[in-house]
């Protein structure tokens, strides 16, 4: 407490201090004031009686300096003096100042970006009370028990009535919706969802309130819970709008709630639900719906029960499941799934990988800060026994040196924030839809201080040791030695770990980050099977009115006639899916002529509707038979395309053309026939191979539910952006009531396909980069270094008459030995980490001998640029300046 | 009797001053001239080693200083005991009388 008022006192001096002062000399007038009074009094003359008062008085000077002291003011005033003695100095050396400076903000800034995203994704807790009990469930195949796929409703219903892991197990389905109202037809995403589904995840409406069960009946769903986004997008965030009603789809839903503003739904989504609606459970259920496998499940497990037991019990279930109805659960069983690894199991080795990068980074900016400073403390060797043999004590010398890396480590720190700041948002700009987003990514400032703290360390003991180093029986030999400067062999050597550690790390993230490229090269040569050149996407969602069996021949149709009128279209068609996309639909088949195989083994196929004009559009070859006309409606037999990858696989040698595919059982089944064969497309993006796929055809009513929230592809002989206005236009003309949203260029769907890989590159690259920058400044000192301290040994050799030539040699000779025993040790170190690359190089071996074989040279040819400058000026000093200098 | 000078145990300076102030705020000129009357001219303080030792008893926190007028309308700082002067005055007599009585039975002794 006493110290603490203490404190306090001093404080309040040090800060008035000019006011202090002022009081300080007026109070000493006034003393010398009366005494001149009182030696006037008795006698003495004015003028006298002043000068004798003075007299007595004596140094004014010197009593205010000890009433400075006894305010504690030296100390502070030391303190000042050694904060711009150290500005000063590092004034005098930009080069080293802007050096450590910008190691310091790259070390920090990268770390802390990355780390923020790591955190937010795979760190931090999801938004949910108790996160660790929530789990995805799946059903599964046999062979695959680890890939999940979408649940049918009686097997959800079973799970629930028979397996005790579960506290709630809630499903929801994602659908697209339309928003009517004052304003223009909105389209929103919507997801249906099982009246328990706030309850699963432990979250409350912030307004109103959730689902009842009454509500999931049939007719009683016309009930909405909106999203926070939603609800102040357009609603202007208004607490009446509980009660109030919004037309969905055509159709009128009350509002009965407004969901939490942290609730982003799906987890992990780019674009969270704007509506929750209830899941009807159906009136009437068909044996066949334990088939239809369209239902999301997300659980909240028993307290105590964890995700691996569940697995258990529910795999016991579908055991018996299989027993009872093999005709749908053949080979079919359950995956329970702890959420965050459903949201973030993807993204983990990326990150991972990412944060290990950044990592070697912070230790390269770590030893280059290290590496500045230990020069810096040998240049200062001299100095610093000069001030010893002049008096001046250890401590001043440490409190100077201290000032002078606090100086740096706060300016360091200062720029290394501003970095991260800047990082973290660039990173989550890049990061969009290649991360899941599970929340804001903010600046995690926990982590920035930790980093901070560390730096600044770093900075204060390397900066203060060669204040101590300089024993104080080493002064003389220091001074002596200083004057020819020999070199401190042990600071020599630790700089040149320093660089070789350097060199090694930048070579690992240079081979890194050169796997990942060829792997992206190679991936931008696969052929898309798509012709994306002017070719404009954009999704369309038709209003639940509209969906009835005139959809195809009253309105879509039409509309794709009007938009091909649209000056500089070429040809215009609608596809229930866009290929390169995530999304998929998919299911078993047969082919005609064959014996039905065992139940559950019939092979698999992508399924997509697509209208006329769809395959020219995209450019996309018919190579057998015919693609689809308006003709091949209703009231034709059911017609397929199919694409060569089925062809090739279900038709081997034959022609496929006028053959039939079927669905269903052995017993009972549907026959479409074949009328095209068209080029392979890949489906899931330009990293994954293209499957076995069939088109329905779009003109055909019966497929109507592919054109629900299709999307329009436009070939034009414009760029992309100028058919905008009037594809627009010509959809607000024919059916103002259908919203267009997500308008992109083909080219971009296929970018965005590779978008993680693409952000994986450009990170790794970044930091190879700035590694490598590091790592050539670092060696760069140490030889130039090198130089300044022989120029006196090169002045001999050259006066002995070694050439020029020589002396480079000489130079580059130790640099280049720095430099490959950096390389062989990185070469070791990539080699042994390049396992964990696996999951991310596409297409080349991570021992890729093309990338091992050039970055090293990369890395030998950078070290050299580095030394020649320093080797050149070696080769160039004078021997007789350099003598004479001695 | 020589006069004290600055030599004169800085801790004693502390005490008399304190004692001083014990009977009313006073300025600096004021403590000198209160302690040579006292002292009937036998203690004369050095001015300069007066001001530090102002100076430090406030940074001690043990006597407070104010800006008040002169007995001849000048500004000037008036100083005062705190209560932890006011302790401090106390143990600080108490145990220079112990010293004095011992000093004083030694002297008579020998």
């Amino acid at each position: 407490m006493r110290f603490l008022a203490t404190l306090w006192r001093r404080l309040r001096v040090a800060l008035g201090r000019r006011r202090f002062e002022h009081d300080l000399d007026d109070e000493l007038r006034f003393h010398l004031e009366m005494q001149a009074r009182q030696l006037e009094a008795r006698g003495v003359p004015r003028a006298d009686a002043w000068a004798q008062a003075r007299r007595t008085f004596g140094s004014t000077a010197r009593y205010k300096d000890e009433v400075r002291d006894a305010r504690g003011l030296t100390g502070a005033d030391d303190v000042l003096r050694d904060f711009r003695l150290g500005a000063r100095s590092l004034a005098r050396t930009p080069l080293f100042t802007a050096l450590a400076l910008l190691t310091f903000a790259l070390g920090i800034g990268a770390n802390t970006a990355v780390f923020s995203v790591v955190n937010a994704i795979l760190l931090r807790p999801l938004p949910f009370p108790e996160a660790d009990r929530l789990v995805r469930v799946y059903e599964a195949m046999k062979s695959t028990p680890e890939q999940g796929w979408s649940v049918s409703r009686p097997n959800l219903e079973d799970w629930r009535a028979q397996s005790r892991s579960f506290e709630q197990l809630a499903a929801y389905q994602s659908a697209g919706a339309v928003l009517g109202g004052d304003d223009a037809a909105e389209r929103l995403s919507a997801a249906l969802v099982t009246p328990n589904l706030f309850a699963t995840l432990g979250v409350r409406p912030q307004l109103g309130r959730g689902f009842t069960d009454d509500e999931a009946q049939p007719g009683h769903g016309e009930v909405a819970v909106l999203g926070d986004g939603l609800w102040r997008r357009r609603f202007g965030a208004d607490p009446s709008i509980v009660g109030r009603t919004i037309r969905l789809d055509g159709g009128s839903y009350r509002v009965i709630g407004v969901a939490p503003a942290e609730l982003r739904f799906p987890i992990g989504s780019p674009r969270p639900a704007d509506v929750f609606v209830p899941l009807t459970v159906p009136t009437a259920v068909p044996p066949s719906a334990r088939g239809q496998h369209s239902l999301s499940v997300i659980g909240r497990l028993a307290p105590g029960a964890i995700a691996a037991d569940a697995n258990t019990e529910l795999r016991a279930i579908a055991a018996r499941l299989e027993q009872a109805y093999p005709d749908f659960q053949a080979n079919r069983t359950t995956f329970v799934q702890p959420l965050r690894e459903s949201v973030a199991g993807r993204v983990r080795p990326a990150l991972l990988v990412l944060l290990g990068a950044v990592g070697l980074v912070l230790l390269i900016s770590c030893a280059n800060v290290a590496n500045l400073l230990v020069a810096r403390a040998v240049a200062r060797r001299k100095d610093v026994a000069v001030r010893l043999a002049l008096g001046a004590t250890r401590g001043q010398l440490v409190r100077q040196y201290l000032a002078e890396s606090a100086l740096i480590a706060l300016g360091g720190a200062l720029l290394g924030a501003t970095a991260a700041h800047w990082g973290v948002r660039v990173l989550a700009a890049m990061s969009d839809r290649a991360l899941p987003m599970l929340g804001p990514i903010a600046l995690d400032l926990r982590v920035l201080a930790f980093l901070l703290a560390v730096t600044v360390l770093c900075a204060i003991v390397f900066g203060v040791a060669p204040a101590l180093q300089v024993r104080g029986g080493h002064v003389r030999g220091a001074m002596a030695g200083a004057g020819r400067s020999t070199a401190s062999g042990q600071q020599q050597r630790v700089r040149s770990a320093l660089v070789v550690g350097q060199i090694a790390l930048s070579l690992v993230l240079l081979v890194g980050a050169g796997l990942l490229m060829r792997g992206f090269l190679l991936l931008q040569r696969n052929e898309t099977g798509v012709q994306a050149e002017r070719v404009l996407t954009a999704h369309l969602e038709v209003p639940g009115s509209l969906v009835g069996p005139g959809l195809p021949g009253q309105t879509m149709l039409p509309l794709l006639e009007r938009i091909r009128a649209v000056p500089g279209v070429r040809e215009a068609g609608l596809t229930s899916l866009l290929p390169m996309d995530a999304a998929g639909t998919n299911g078993n088949y047969w082919v005609d002529r064959r014996p039905w195989p065992p139940q559950g083994s019939e092979p698999l196929a992508e399924m997509r509707v697509v209208t006329p004009g769809y395959f020219a559009a995209l450019g996309i070859p018919v190579l057998a038979g015919r693609s689809f006309t308006v003709a091949d409606d209703s009231l034709q037999p059911l017609r397929v395309v199919i694409n060569q990858a089925l062809a090739k696989h279900a038709f081997p040698g034959e022609d496929p053309v006028g053959r039939h595919v079927l669905f269903g059982t052995a017993q009972q089944s549907t026959a479409f026939e074949i009328v095209g064969v068209v080029g392979d497309v890949r489906q899931y993006g330009l990293d994954q191979p293209a499957q076995e796929e069939m088109y329905f055809s779009g003109a055909d009513a019966r497929q109507r539910w592919g054109l629900v929230s299709p999307t329009l592809v436009v070939k034009g002989d414009l760029p992309e952006s100028a058919l905008i206005p009037a594809v627009r236009a010509a959809v607000q003309e024919v059916a103002p009531e259908i919203p267009l949203y997500d308008i992109r260029s083909m080219q971009a769907v296929i970018d965005r396909s590779v978008a993680a890989r693409r952000l994986n590159l450009w990170l790794l690259a970044i930091f190879a980069g700035v590694a490598v920058v590091l790592t050539a400044s670092g060696l760069y000192g140490v030889i130039a270094y090198l130089v300044e301290q022989r120029t006196r040994e090169i002045g001999i050799r050259m006066a002995l008459g070694a050439e020029r030539a020589r002396v480079m040699r000489l130079v580059l000779g130790r640099g280049m030995a720095l430099a490959g025993a950096g390389v062989v040790l990185g070469i070791a170190g990539a080699l042994a980490l390049s396992r964990v690359l696996a999951s991310l190089v596409y297409g080349v071996s991570t021992r890729d001998p093309l990338v091992f074989g050039t970055v090293p040279v990369l890395v030998a040819i950078i070290a050299l640029a580095a030394c020649l400058v320093p080797a050149w000026r070696g080769s160039r000093v004078d021997p007789i300046v350099v003598l004479r200098a001695e | 009797m020589a006069p004290v000078t600055r030599d004169f145990l800085q801790g004693t300076l502390d005490l008399l001053i304190l004692r001083t102030l014990a009977q009313g705020p006073l300025h600096g000129w004021g403590v000198s001239q209160r302690i040579q009357q006292l002292s009937r001219d036998a203690l004369q303080i050095q001015q300069g080693s007066l001001y530090p030792a102002l100076h430090r008893l406030e940074d001690q926190g043990l006597i407070r200083a104010e800006w008040g007028t002169s007995e001849n309308n000048r500004r000037a700082k008036y100083y005062s005991l705190t209560h932890d002067g006011e302790r401090q005055l106390a143990a600080d007599l108490s145990s220079w009388r112990r010293f004095a009585d011992a000093v004083q039975l030694v002297l008579q002794l020998a």
